[in-house]
């Protein structure tokens, strides 16, 4: 198989991908303005956290606060500026106590796959 | 190439890592579009923090592909050059999905 | 589509793949499919200490379904671009 087999579907995707920065500049139409500002489903509340702080709630007790800069229907997303905190709970061998701790790392970019999302939280303000 | 297939590891001694954790290695016969896999002459390599690595003889086995992790390519040279007796570590998690 | 087309332009680029079992594999971006399953090229595994299992492994195919993250260099993220392409596709593209 060669890559001239995909569908033609997806390559006029990655065109209007590609292609896209030179026509950023524009203006935008009146009509696209009212699109951007309703929100009918979940996922336009997403939009409007685009290039915004957000918090994202994931599996395995992971949470992070980051940049949104991109989301599919899948809410696979890319986040910029990225803090990751792992919370995780231990036994104290003696006393027998749990003792939750708290691991943080930063990271500059992130794709993060949708299907470990939980929660997504739309700007923070700080 | 852009595609992501397993095609030019067909013939090629592979390890697979598996969603519950465990390493298999084998020739790779044959795959399809899910990823499943045929692998011959395969084993398994127990990793435990106790001993050293352990193998089980499998022989020709088909695992399907929604329970592959990994498939790596696996450098025969470096492979046989590892004293697997010698590797102590803890098995692999099984996938939290 | 998007984060396929976006992963197609990492192409040659070192990422690092983190699993849903914790491995962490570093490694140059050869090729990625529909389902984001990623093949990587020259990986080493982060912590080989604690995760000796792909010690003889060089290149490999990892399954979309079973990646966490993936951390991206950052000279390769053109956020504007990321955000325009994230509003089409958010129309309906």
């Amino acid at each position: 198989m060669t890559a001239s087999t995909e569908p033609s579907g997806c390559v006029s995707v990655q065109d209007s991908f590609c292609q896209r920065k030179s026509r950023s500049t524009c203006k935008r139409q009146p009509s696209a303005r009212e699109e951007e500002a309703t929100v009918k489903e979940p996922l336009d509340l997403v939009r409007l956290s685009l290039d915004e702080k957000i918090y994202v709630k994931l599996r395995g007790d992971r949470e992070i606060r980051g940049r949104l800069h991109a989301y599919d229907q899948h809410l696979n997303m890319i986040l910029g500026d990225v803090e990751e905190t792992i919370t995780s709970v231990e036994i104290d061998d003696e006393t027998y106590e749990e003792i939750i701790k708290t691991n943080k790392r930063m990271l500059p970019y992130l794709f993060v796959r949708g299907d470990g999302v939980i929660l997504v939280s739309p700007p923070l303000r700080q | 190439m852009s595609e992501a297939g397993l095609a030019d590891l067909v013939g090629v001694t592979i390890s697979v890592i598996t969603n519950d954790g465990r390493n298999i290695v084998g020739t790779l016969k044959g795959y399809d579009q899910a990823t499943n896999v045929i692998l011959d002459d395969c084993h398994e390599r127990v990793y435990s923090t106790k001993t050293g690595v352990e193998q089980l003889v499998l022989g020709l086995y088909v695992i399907r592909g929604d329970n592959i992790a990994v498939v790596g390519e696996v450098d025969d040279e470096l492979d046989s050059q590892i004293d697997l007796g010698q590797i102590s570590a803890a098995p692999l998690k099984p996938l939290a999905h | 589509m998007l984060f396929y087309s976006y992963f197609k332009t990492l192409k040659g680029k070192e990422v690092t793949v983190e699993l849903k079992n914790d491995l962490a594999i570093t490694g140059t971006m050869h090729s990625v499919d529909q389902y984001l399953n990623i093949k990587l090229n020259n990986t080493r595994v982060v912590n080989e200490q604690k995760y000796p299992h792909m010690m003889s492994v060089r290149n490999c195919f990892i399954r979309g379904s079973v990646v966490r993250y993936v951390q991206l260099p950052p000279g390769s993220v053109d956020t504007e671009i990321l955000h325009d392409a994230t509003r089409r596709e958010a129309r309906g593209g």
